[in-house]
């Protein structure tokens, strides 16, 4: 009995030894040694990752446009609403408002990614040493327009230089704004000496020379704005030798600017536009990023679009059905009177790039869902004399959106436009349809027999007696806004569903093959600016009017205005300017850049925000606190993470 | 839920508000402007759907149990089988479960004894989709079938942006399957080599291998939700493969000796280990041309996934306890523990946990003799321990390089990032020091006994995962970096008790009655960060707050809404009435439109008004409540009169808060659906429960409205009523029987909440409401053989 106790006893004691040698973990997510970044593969992953917040965060989501945006002279809420009140209107603005919390994350997390970068450069094994240099600029131009993004919300925030796999900062101290714009300029000027002329890979989302050139010019204006000086010499002085410098070799720097303002916005110059110098961008149709996420798009259009379909017994197809606009839901920003009236609409084709007025419907001839003669609708009398036009309208379609039309390469369901219908044309030819290149920039103004748009938000005013002979239902803009022109209506004022509609800002959108999306109608991916040559060409007369040059100024402005002009010769007899003053200049930001993520940053640096409010968006003026608000306030959740929340504060909120 | 008058009230109401109602002519407008002209035309023919009622059913639950027992003098055995049918609350819910549980022990020898348990099931499981949210909150126009009792596709006739939730009822377009089998084997063996002694080795091995399957295809809730044409990329199908294994092995040696008579000593050795894993394989596919492929003919195709997951854990424990009892009446034990888990960081894996408790019979005692005839038992109870816990999931204490792919510029590239928990090299064992005081008393002859315990608990360490600053960069944009920490001190005090009385006892009527009672309180005593008095992660309901306890809900506290005649004080904080008014610690009125606030630290005042007005934020917050309860009382009574018998449970939980996200679905425009009983405010309702109805409303209307949904969640209810009858035994004998019961039971006949909040709703439910308790009633019988 003994001898069989002692067997048993030994097995387990030789199985429990087996077993209980070791405590650690098998985990499949280990690569050796990985955490060093020293080979290119990983180093470089770690640069990218730092862009994924331009194109999946901040340049594509409403909430950093609000941000960027709002609060300004530009924007107003739709039908008088609450949505995102804080931002557009300072009403409520505070620690845990989202948009300001989040652009704050996406800022310090491609920080964080570029600092790895920058840190552990020295590290990679393998990799060849001049694409690491060119690389690495790409991650210090980063770095700088992040931290440029930042103290421009935020003021004066902390630098954040470290590698979180180094060293972890739990108590974070605040830096001055000297020692901020001057980490930002170093950044980018290493930025421009180590980037190319041509992006790595040929890639246009990477930032390249003329990209740290131009943030270097928009970082002096901007700084200029805290009073900054460099060596004794003015931040406007610098931002104005920038400018001009990169505008006088701006084609040794790869750079453009477009001798047509519609060349800028044509849907076809989208990819590669000769005039961005640096942009968010994401997945194009036919590309093996499209099946890795296509809807990985812009949904801005349906926030800043209105819904045309708000007048649904005459317009045909709902929010959700709406091929060419896309699914136009949200519909809650509408520019304010200014931005309509700052626009001489009569001879600046800035008006009709920026804002979609007219409202029309498609065919898809092809497939036979929708012949012409299937979607020509004829508009009953009831429906004519409750809006107040002309009885017996027959409305065409104005476009065509089968691909086939026109030749697919991508395949799939795809719906865009590049040709659209003759006025007046009656038969079914695929063949008698004229190309454009922006489906969305309709005629300006749109003629009285006009038989291809169904609504028409007409800038000059029309009376009842001009809008019963034309056969689309009219509607002043300026009938949509309450007396005093300040705020949108909130209620019908006519009767009818028109009090919904606005002017509907048209730079987010776009019809093109690569960017259409099936799964989701609300997202468009197409490129987006983060900053065009024409920002420095503004640039460049603000600093000269500032300096007090507004003579050398005007060379700055009115090549941006010739190349607008509806007639050439508009330009001597309407649209040159021969001086111009600060305030000028401010407009002229508005024409060219309004909805461009730049108008709360310029205003700002120009301290005009409680003046221009005053004039133009009262609703904000009122809760405008010229002491608390030059800053988006620091979230709670950041300062949730730290040891220090009440010595870092949240910038007076 | 509304339904036609009042859905359209609600409509008009909203309207009203921002002028752009007057009068019944305006109706067709606003249907059109809200929903769809074709919704105003259902309206018209009074098509309404109670949505939530066509989801749900009342269901068929089948059991069946069968069990067997015997053997022979050396091997014992048992077997039982298990078939149960259970038809879910949802239409094409269904759940069927096959169990057996096997039992074998042999007696080898004297000394050597072995055996093994075997538990094994199998379940099959159809899940619905529509969830009773969605459902509620619907837009209730329309029909959900057509005249011949199809399901159309479109509720609304004409308005195909709304589909119908039933589509999905439909087997052939969606499916949602679990299969689960379940493995448990349990082995042993039992030496008993010398009188006294005693090892056992054993080894309990689990083995769960789950399949889901789901299925999206054409005429789908999906399908017809999306554009005409863009359905087709709605489809897909999904397998989504889980194992998980993990086994425990124990080696128990006990040596019992009595080395003089009175003295008892146990001396008891434990080795422990356990190793866990679980995997996951997920593939998918959207090119779903038929209907009839189902998941079973995903190809390799460019919109086809697949992905794995793996995950592992090991811990290792060394025991040993001493117990020792002088004449039964004196007991003593004491116990050290060393353990290790893989869990925590290399340096700090393994501590040391001591016990030792002791018991006093005190009826045993001879001064004790006089009590005999009344007292059967009284005993005191004193014990200290301490445990600990390693509460963490797998490779949070290490940090690695993560990669994936991002778009840029239209290309494919790859991207790096390092994990989301970063290593702390000090992370250690959660330790609970528990001090337990009992006293077990039963007299008059068994008819009364009384168990109650009091204890005091400090954890030192509780483990937490604290968010590290974006300034370090985080995870991603939405998720930041964290490091798990040995947070907080808590103490935990409580009282517990348990009350079994016979009440009554008599030939034909009995009453047996059980009262248990148990209270604990909890709150935080230290941070392990300097200078706070709090520390929070956001995006977390939970706050750890010193003086509360740990799981405590953080959030705007509401104070009503703001009412006519309030004007002038709603516009310091930027409100306006039938505003949502939020209770701001230290926010004083001084008086109509001004306030202040006392700077805590220099007394200073801060005056706010209309023009300087004050934001509500998070600064704002407060501690709600906890969401475990401060107390629970049971109540079992047992009645039985002859051949009857009936059982009564009463149970109430108090003061716990949960989160019941219904209450947040209130759309203040009042097109989505929402209970009668969501009182809202208008001008002529002055109700201090919902904020104003606006059709102009937006989702960010009302931020405060998600403060809402923190409920006081106490109740009281019913648990089950089971009414029985036996057959008397000599109708029993003839058939062989020798047990035969009747019996019927409901299940939760009344409830009752403390909050007006939740209606119709079931407190026990914890805030959940997708699959809400039922009230369920059961008639079944017990034979025995």
């Amino acid at each position: 009995m003994k001898k069989l106790l002692y067997k048993a006893m030994s097995v387990l004691t030789i199985v429990a030894g087996f077993n209980a040698c070791s405590l650690d973990e098998y985990n499949p997510y280990i690569a050796e040694d990985d955490i060093s970044l020293s080979r290119f593969a990983d180093w470089i992953g770690q640069l990218n990752n730092s862009y994924t917040p331009l194109f999946s965060q901040l340049f594509t989501t409403i909430d950093y446009w609000t941000m960027a945006e709002g609060g300004t002279d530009c924007w107003l809420n739709a039908r008088g609403q609450s949505y995102s009140q804080q931002l557009l209107y300072y009403d409520g603005l505070s620690t845990n408002t989202g948009a300001s919390r989040n652009a704050m994350q996406q800022m310090y997390t491609a920080i964080g990614s570029c600092n790895s970068v920058i840190n552990k450069a020295d590290a990679v094994e393998d990799g060849d040493p001049a694409t690491i240099n060119c690389l690495v600029g790409e991650a210090y131009f980063l770095r700088g327009f992040y931290h440029l993004l930042l103290t421009t919300y935020y003021g004066n925030i902390s630098l954040a230089l470290n590698d979180a796999d180094e060293e972890i900062v739990t108590a974070p101290q605040r830096n001055t704004y000297e020692e901020i714009y001057t980490q930002i300029i170093s950044d980018l000027y290493n930025a421009f000496e180590r980037l190319d002329v041509e992006p790595y890979e040929q890639n246009n989302g990477r930032a390249t020379k003329k990209a740290a050139l131009g943030m270097l010019a928009r970082a002096y204006a901007q700084g200029a704005g805290e009073g900054l000086s460099e060596n004794g010499v003015s931040y406007w002085q610098r931002a104005k030798e920038v400018a001009e410098d990169f505008i006088e070799n701006m084609e040794a720097y790869g750079a453009h600017l477009y001798e047509n303002v519609d060349d800028v916005w044509a849907h076809t110059n989208n990819r590669n536009n000769a005039e961005a110098l640096f942009v968010a961008t994401g997945p194009r149709a036919g590309d093996a990023s499209w099946t890795y996420r296509s809807s990985d798009g812009s949904n801005m259009l349906a926030h800043v679009m209105c819904n045309p379909y708000a007048l649904n017994d005459i317009y045909p197809a709902r929010d959700n059905q709406n091929y060419l606009y896309g699914r136009v839901n949200m519909n809650v920003y509408a520019p304010s009177k200014y931005v309509i009236d700052v626009f001489d609409a009569d001879y600046d084709k800035r008006y009709e790039n920026t804002f979609i007025t007219a409202f029309c419907y498609w065919s898809l001839v092809a497939p036979g869902w929708g012949t012409r003669a299937s979607v020509v609708r004829t508009i009953s009398d009831e429906v004519a004399d409750k809006y107040g036009m002309k009885r017996g309208a027959v409305i065409h379609p104005y476009t065509d959106l089968n691909n086939a039309n026109h030749g697919s390469t991508l395949g799939g369901n795809s719906y865009w436009a590049d040709h659209v219908w003759p006025k007046g044309y009656q038969g079914e030819e695929i063949s008698a349809m004229e190309p454009i290149t922006n489906v969305f920039r309709h005629p300006y103004p749109l003629d009285a027999d006009e038989d291809r748009f169904f609504i028409y938000l007409s800038k000059d005013y029309l009376t009842p007696a001009e809008k019963l002979e034309r056969g689309y239902v009219c509607i002043n803009i300026d009938d949509l806004f309450e007396p005093g022109g300040t705020e949108y209506r909130s209620a019908s004022f006519d009767g009818t569903e028109s009090y919904r509609l606005f002017p509907s800002y048209a730079k987010l959108n776009w019809s093109r093959e690569d960017a259409f999306v099936s799964s989701s109608m609300q997202r468009r991916p197409g490129d987006i600016f983060i900053m065009r040559m024409a920002e420095v060409y503004l640039i460049a007369a603000e600093a000269n009017v500032a300096l007090g040059h507004p003579e050398i100024a005007v060379n700055y402005i009115n090549p941006l205005r010739r190349r607008a002009c509806r007639n050439a010769a508009d330009f001597e007899a309407h649209m040159q300017v021969n001086s111009i003053d600060e305030n000028g200049v401010l407009d002229e930001f508005t024409r060219e850049l309004v909805g461009e993520f730049q108008r709360w940053a310029i205003l700002k640096r120009h301290r005009a925000i409680g003046d221009r409010l005053q004039r133009y968006n009262r609703r904000a003026a009122n809760l405008f606190n010229e002491s608390i608000h030059y800053l988006r306030p620091i979230s709670s959740s950041f300062l949730n993470q730290i040891d220090n929340p009440e010595e870092y504060g949240t910038n007076g909120y | 839920m509304r339904s036609g008058d009042s859905y359209l009230q609600t409509l008009r109401d909203a309207n009203l508000a921002t002028d752009n109602w007057s009068s019944a002519a305006d109706d067709e407008r606003i249907f059109s402007g809200a929903i769809s002209p074709e919704a105003y035309q259902a309206h018209l023919r009074g098509e309404y759907v109670d949505w939530a009622d066509e989801l749900l059913e009342t269901a068929m639950t089948q059991n069946y149990s069968l069990s067997l027992s015997g053997g022979t003098e050396k091997t014992k055995a048992y077997f039982s089988l298990n078939f149960s049918d259970e038809n879910g609350q949802y239409r094409t819910d269904s759940y069927k479960v096959y169990s057996t549980n096997i039992r074998v022990d042999h007696q080898v020898s004297n000394w050597f004894k072995a055996g093994i348990n075997l538990q094994a099931s199998y379940t099959h499981q159809n899940r619905a989709y529509a969830d009773l949210s969605t459902a509620l909150t619907a837009i209730p126009l329309g029909r959900a079938y057509d005249d011949e009792g199809n399901v159309v596709p479109n509720p609304i006739i004409g308005d195909s942006s709304v589909a119908n939730l039933l589509l999905n009822d439909n087997k052939n377009a969606y499916r949602n399957q679990g299969q689960n089998l379940r493995l448990y084997v349990n082995p042993y063996v039992e030496l008993t080599p010398i009188k006294g002694l005693s090892i056992i080795s054993r080894l309990g091995g689990a083995l769960t291998y789950s399949r889901g399957n789901v299925f999206v295809g054409e005429g789908s809730y999906q399908y017809y939700s999306s554009a005409e044409q863009t359905r087709d990329s709605q489809k897909f199908a999904r397998i989504t493969d889980r194992r998980n294994y993990n086994y425990r092995w124990e080696n128990i040696i006990t040596y019992n000796f009595t080395p003089a008579s009175d003295h008892d000593i146990t001396v008891t050795g434990v080795t422990t280990w356990n190793h866990n894993q679980n995997d996951r394989l997920e593939t998918r596919n959207n090119d779903i041309v038929s209907n009839n492929y189902l998941w079973y003919n995903i190809q390799n195709t460019t919109s086809s996934q697949t992905s794995t997951e793996y995950e592992m854990s090991k811990g290792f424990g060394l025991i040993g306890r001493l117990n020792y009892s002088y004449k039964g009446r004196y007991l003593f034990s004491a116990s050290v523990r060393h353990d290790g888990s893989s869990r925590l960081s290399k340096d700090n894996r393994w501590d040391t946990f001591p016990s030792l408790s002791a018991g006093w019979r005190i009826s045993d005692e001879a001064f004790m003799e006089s009590t005999k005839s009344w007292l059967d038992n009284l005993k005191l109870r004193v014990g200290y321990g301490v445990t600990g816990t390693a509460g963490i999931d797998p490779y949070q204490s290490v940090s690695y390089l993560e990669s994936a792919n991002a778009i840029l510029g239209g290309a494919l590239v790859n991207t790096t990032n390092y994990s989301q928990s970063f290593t702390n090299r000090r992370l250690g064992w959660e330790k609970s020091y528990n001090t337990n005081f009992g006293l077990d008393v039963a007299f008059l002859n068994g008819r009364i006994d009384l168990t109650t315990d009091y204890y005091w608990t400090k954890t030192r360490g509780v483990i937490w995962t604290r968010d590290i600053s974006s300034i370090n960069g985080m995870y991603n944009a939405n998720t930041p970096y964290n490091t798990a920490m040995n947070i907080c001190e808590t103490m935990n005090r409580g009282i517990e008790f348990a009350l079994n009385t016979r009440n009554i006892v008599t030939k034909d009527f009995t009453w047996n009655s059980t009262l248990t009672f148990a209270y604990n309180k909890e709150k935080i005593t230290a941070l392990d960060a300097p200078d706070r008095e709090w520390i929070r992660n956001s995006g977390t309901d939970f706050i750890l707050y010193k003086g509360e306890a740990v799981n405590s809900y953080y959030h705007y506290k509401l104070a009503g809404i703001w009412q006519l005649g309030e004007e002038a004080d709603a516009a310091v904080f930027g409100k306006n009435p039938g505003d949502i008014k939020v209770d701001v610690p230290g926010m004083h009125k001084e008086s109509d439109g001004v306030y202040y606030k006392i700077n805590e630290e220099t007394g200073e005042r801060t005056y706010y008004n209309a023009e300087n007005r004050y934001a509500y934020s998070d600064a704002d917050y407060q501690v709600l409540g906890h969401n475990s309860p401060d107390y629970t009382i049971g109540f079992q009574n047992t009645f039985t009169w002859k051949d009857f018998d009936l059982s009564v449970y009463l149970y109430a939980r108090m003061g716990q808060t949960f989160r019941y996200g219904f209450l947040q679905s209130y759309d203040p425009t009042g097109v989505r659906n929402f209970p009668e009983y969501f009182n809202y405010w208008t001008e002529n309702n002055p109700s201090n429960d919902f904020p104003a109805i606006n059709a102009n409303a937006t989702s960010t209307t009302y931020p405060e409205l998600y403060a809402m949904q923190y409920v006081d969640g106490s109740f009281f209810k019913v648990k089950n009523i089971t009414l029985g009858y036996t057959l008397p035994k000599k109708w029993l004998n003839k058939a062989g029987l020798s047990k035969c019961r009747f019996y019927a039971t409901i299940t939760n006949p009344l409830v009752m909440a403390k909050s007006n909040l939740l209606k119709d709703y079931d407190p026990e439910m914890n805030g959940e409401l997708n699959y809400p308790l039922t009230k369920q009633l059961v008639f079944g019988v017990n034979l025995s053989f």
